[in-house]
């Protein structure tokens, strides 16, 4: 999926910024349901859910996106990390203890997109939070753009391009690399401690 | 078509190659049995014919030199040795591979074949003896993959009695021996709860004596409002079909003699009449001194079921009859049995997959229907709902029974894996196996084998000494590592042990400060610090050798195991051995569960871990403060709320529950805000999403079709236990 080239996506809305997913990794658009939250799991998995017999996770991109954006900060490089988030919703993402405390203004979602990620090798399904899911959509590769200031960097270019249809601009998401190497960043608290020290990651 | 054909040619090559693999294995330790010569050559033999027939010209003219050679041994013209061993199990493992392409396979592995050729040439040649190691490096050494991953799963045809008790009894016929059928009445007296008396556990424990089909004559309980709870109205006729004896059977008995009356009947001719047919109705009436032939003959004249006539003649209570029918059922059904020991039907592991797989659905669409019927209020919903439970559970067992493997189909392998092993570390040693028989769930044995493999690797290259040292240590120059396998409740402890040098302490503690993976001055127990050796990047061998340098090692050992939901455990005694223990559960599909409620969060606990629920008010914990300690069965047990653990919110209720429950052979409980109640859990896995999410070991969907998450309860304990110990230092332990 690096050399972008022309396409039909699967264009959602989260936070009022249109995103778009490659539409042959959409499996279905779920309307949404009960999410059983994981304790201790990262941030960015809200939960699991039951999906035709079997469980799936559940993520939500704008936690992703916050961390993208913390990283950048880390680096030095203010919003480097994704040019389409606002920067009030990056400051509510951003405070932290927010997503314990229940469902905040992070958590809403009217769908639930289901679709096949690689993630460490393997094919597997989940399902991401979307305020509504708009529509299937043609771009031709010559509306896309290599999303401005991402090219090149190694880890974390979750955001493949921006595209342009009809005098809109979407954000088109490199849905695997959204998933991926990202365990460094999560600091899911552990469980008692590990005194024991056999199992630190 | 031929497609067909070619898959059962290559499932039962693979069966005959493992066979072959036992065979010459034995064949090292007894190269004069002619017996076991003559099963190789029977094997390879079979092989040879079988893929000529079906177009593999490679394996068909690579087998035929192995035969002539076999051929040679069976004629005692040529001697086994070592090499010859040797030799024979790499052109084993070289067929299994061949066994993986069609015609024509890749030219290398052709290549490799003609070297084992050349091979066998030699020692037909008389040349034995002379050769370096094959200098082709073997490219079998993938290994074996376990008998049960390729082949079928034998199951007897008759559905056969429920549960791994059931599974159990059927080896009774397997083994065939003595077996003779019993009539046993128990009515024990009103009085006999007075005493503690659990009367359904005699019950199942002479069920577990063999094969059992049980009446319970129910019609002399009162009606509910005459009823007295603390009476016994029951009486049960038994039929027992077992190979113990009459003494056994009182035994079970033996301390409520007094209290109940007791008939131990033989029937005749083990329940068969001259024919070898099962016994009619009526024979077995008129054995039973319930009618006479007279009575009987009338009855037979009309052309209903005689059953039937005899309760409306009122010559017999329908009780009297359905009781015998019993026994009818049961003597057809052991006939079946004895008929078909022997036969058992093959069938394709994955049809049994997909068999889990529906019986895993249905419980689940169980589940919603109880809910439903629940919500409806509606009272024949309800009693359609429970039935069709019932029928379900027993399909669940029946199903995960079938589904049960004897360990021993892997152990071949592992033979293997020491044999090549100590020859290229030039140690002595032998693999000794107990528990073959032990049966656990297929899927959970094709885990095993990894970390077996590890463990064994492990005993063998840290373990056990060079021959010279072992002698001047005043051991025999052999040593011997012990693969053993016991059922113990819902698990199965697997124990691998040897005679080698045993784990150092202190090496160990000091590896683990060098490592960062303690800090100096921590207090551990033997078992924390022993556990250290399954940290990752941890290895006190002072070389990295070929065998356990290669980055895999023994942490995969714990992360596999954990997986599966089993502990591991090492105990070891310094020059004198090591032995690794690993308690894994029975079966990885289908629980039974214990469902809680923390808040709106739904979890489940594994029953078979479960030892007891209590109440626990508000005021109770405010009184006990930090002291997470209370009194259960004369014990102190250390407690936790999952409401703190998983951060679940909300406020505590004014009465809430605490699930005791037992791990590692300490009691612990975890505080909850409801226990709902038994529940049927297929387990699901998380996913490697929440590969590092602690305390829950997977997912199950409820009822309404929501998921809930299902404790790891080996896990959470073990994080009780530290934060009690570091409470109030260690004198709340056991």
């Amino acid at each position: 999926m690096k050399a972008l080239g022309s396409g039909r996506f699967l264009a959602f809305e989260l936070d009022n910024n249109q995103y778009a997913i490659e539409v042959e990794r959409v499996e279905v658009v779920l309307e949404t349901m009960p999410i059983t939250r994981v304790p201790q799991a990262p941030q960015h998995l809200k939960g699991v859910i039951n999906y035709r017999g079997a469980v799936i996770p559940v993520a939500d991109l704008r936690t992703r996106f916050a961390f993208e954006d913390q990283r950048a900060v880390v680096e030095k490089e203010p919003f480097a990390g994704l040019p389409a988030i606002r920067s009030e919703e990056r400051a509510l993402a951003l405070v932290p203890g927010k997503e314990t405390a229940g469902d905040s203004a992070l958590s809403s979602g009217a769908s639930i997109v289901v679709l096949h990620v690689k993630y460490s090798g393997d094919d597997i399904v989940m399902g991401i939070l979307a305020d509504s899911v708009r529509e299937v959509v043609d771009i031709d590769a010559s509306h896309i753009e290599k999303a401005p200031g991402l090219g090149g960097r190694g880890r974390g270019n979750l955001v493949s391009g921006i595209g342009e249809k009809d005098g809109r601009f979407i954000v088109i998401i490199d849905i695997d690399e959204a998933f991926n190497g990202l365990d460094a960043f999560t600091g899911a608290p552990a469980a008692g401690g590990g005194s024991a020290g056999a199992e630190a990651q | 078509m031929i497609d067909k054909f070619k898959a059962a040619f290559r499932e039962e090559a693979y069966e005959l190659l493992s066979q072959l693999e036992d065979t010459l294995l034995e064949l090292e330790s007894q190269p004069k049995n002619g017996e076991l010569i003559n099963a190789a050559f029977r094997a390879i033999h079979t092989v040879k014919g079988s893929s000529a027939m079906f177009g593999f010209e490679t394996i068909s003219h690579f087998t035929h030199e192995i035969e002539s050679a076999l051929d040679q041994c069976r004629n005692g013209t040529l001697p086994i040795t070592k090499d010859f061993i040797g030799l024979t199990l790499k052109a084993r493992d070289h067929l299994k591979n061949l066994l993986e392409y069609d015609e024509p396979p890749p030219p290398e592995l052709v290549a490799f074949g003609e070297t084992l050729l050349v091979r066998y040439r030699e020692f037909l040649s008389g040349g034995h003896g002379i050769h370096p190691h094959a200098s082709a490096s073997s490219p079998a050494g993938s290994g074996s993959p376990s008998t049960a991953k390729q082949g079928a799963i034998e199951v007897s045809p008759s559905g056969g009695p429920t549960g791994a008790g059931g599974a159990r009894a059927s080896d009774t016929f397997a083994k065939g021996g003595d077996l003779s059928t019993w009539r046993i009445f128990f009515k024990p007296k009103a009085d006999i709860f007075t005493d503690g008396t659990k009367v359904l556990n005699l019950v199942e424990e002479l069920a577990s004596l063999g094969e059992a089909a049980t009446y319970a004559h129910a019609e002399s309980i009162p009606l509910l409002e005459d009823l007295a709870a603390e009476s016994c109205f029951c009486a049960w006729d038994i039929i027992l079909t077992t190979a113990k004896s009459e003494n056994d059977i009182k035994d079970v008995f033996i301390f409520v003699e007094d209290h109940a009356e007791i008939r131990i009947e033989r029937i005749s001719e083990e329940g068969m009449d001259e024919e070898g047919r099962a016994k009619r109705l009526g024979e077995i009436l008129i054995e039973r001194g319930l009618v006479t032939r007279a009575d009987l003959r009338a009855a037979l004249g009309s052309q209903k079921k005689l059953g039937q006539v005899l309760v409306e003649s009122k010559i017999l209570s329908k009780p009297e009859v359905d009781s015998a029918l019993v026994e009818q059922e049961h003597l057809k059904k052991v006939q079946d049995k004895t008929e078909a020991a022997a036969g058992s039907i093959r069938v394709a592991s994955d049809k049994l997959d997909a068999l889990v797989d529906l019986v895993g659905e249905l419980v689940t669409l169980q589940a919603r229907l109880s809910q439903t019927s629940l919500e409806l209020k509606d009272v024949s919903l309800a009693s359609i709902s429970e039935q069709f439970e019932r029928l379900i559970a027993q399909l669940r067992d029946n199903t995960m029974s079938i589904r049960m493997l004897p360990i021993g189909s892997t152990f071949n392998k592992f033979r293997r894996v020491v044999r090549d092993l100590s020859i290229e570390l030039g140690k002595e040693a032998e693999l000794v196996t107990e528990g073959a028989e032990t049966e656990l769930d297929k899927t959970v044995i094709e885990k095993l084998g990894d970390p077996l493999v590890h463990i064994i690797r492990n005993s063998l290259d840290h373990g056990i000494e060079r021959p010279d040292e072992r002698e001047k240590a005043g051991k025999p120059r052999k040593g011997i590592i012990t693969l053993s396998a016991r059922h113990s409740g819902a698990y199965v402890l697997i124990q691998v042990s040897d005679d080698g040098k045993g784990l150092d302490r202190d090496a160990i503690y000091a590896k683990g400060l060098e490592r960062g993976l303690i800090v100096p001055g921590q207090e551990m127990t033997d078992n924390e610090l022993f556990l250290l050796i399954f940290a990752p990047g941890f290895s006190t061998a002072k070389a990295v050798t070929t065998v356990s340098g290669r980055g895999v090692g023994m942490d995969v050992v714990k992360r596999e195991i954990d997986s599966l939901g089993g502990i591991v455990s090492l105990s070891t005694e310094l020059g004198k051995g090591l032995a690794v223990t690993l308690k894994i559960p029975l079966t990885l599909a289908i629980i039974d569960g214990l469902l809680v409620r923390i808040v709106d969060e739904y979890y489940v606990v594994p029953l078979s871990s479960v030892d007891g629920c209590i109440e626990i008010h508000a005021s109770e914990l405010r009184d006990l403060g930090e002291r997470r300690i209370i009194s259960y069965r004369d014990e102190l047990v250390p407690f936790i709320s999952l409401r703190s653990v998983f951060q679940a919110g909300g406020d505590e209720p004014e009465i809430e529950q605490i699930v005791i429950t037992n791990s590692q052979d300490m009691r612990v409980g975890f505080v909850v805000d409801q226990v709902v109640g038994d529940y049927q859990t297929v387990i699901k896995p998380l996913g490697r999403m929440f590969r590092d999410v602690e305390g829950l070991s997977g997912a199950t969907i409820l009822g309404d079709g929501t998921v809930a998450l299902i404790l790891d309860v080996n896990r959470l304990a073990a994080t009780v236990q530290r934060e009690a110990g570091r409470r109030i230092g260690h004198g709340g332990e056991r």
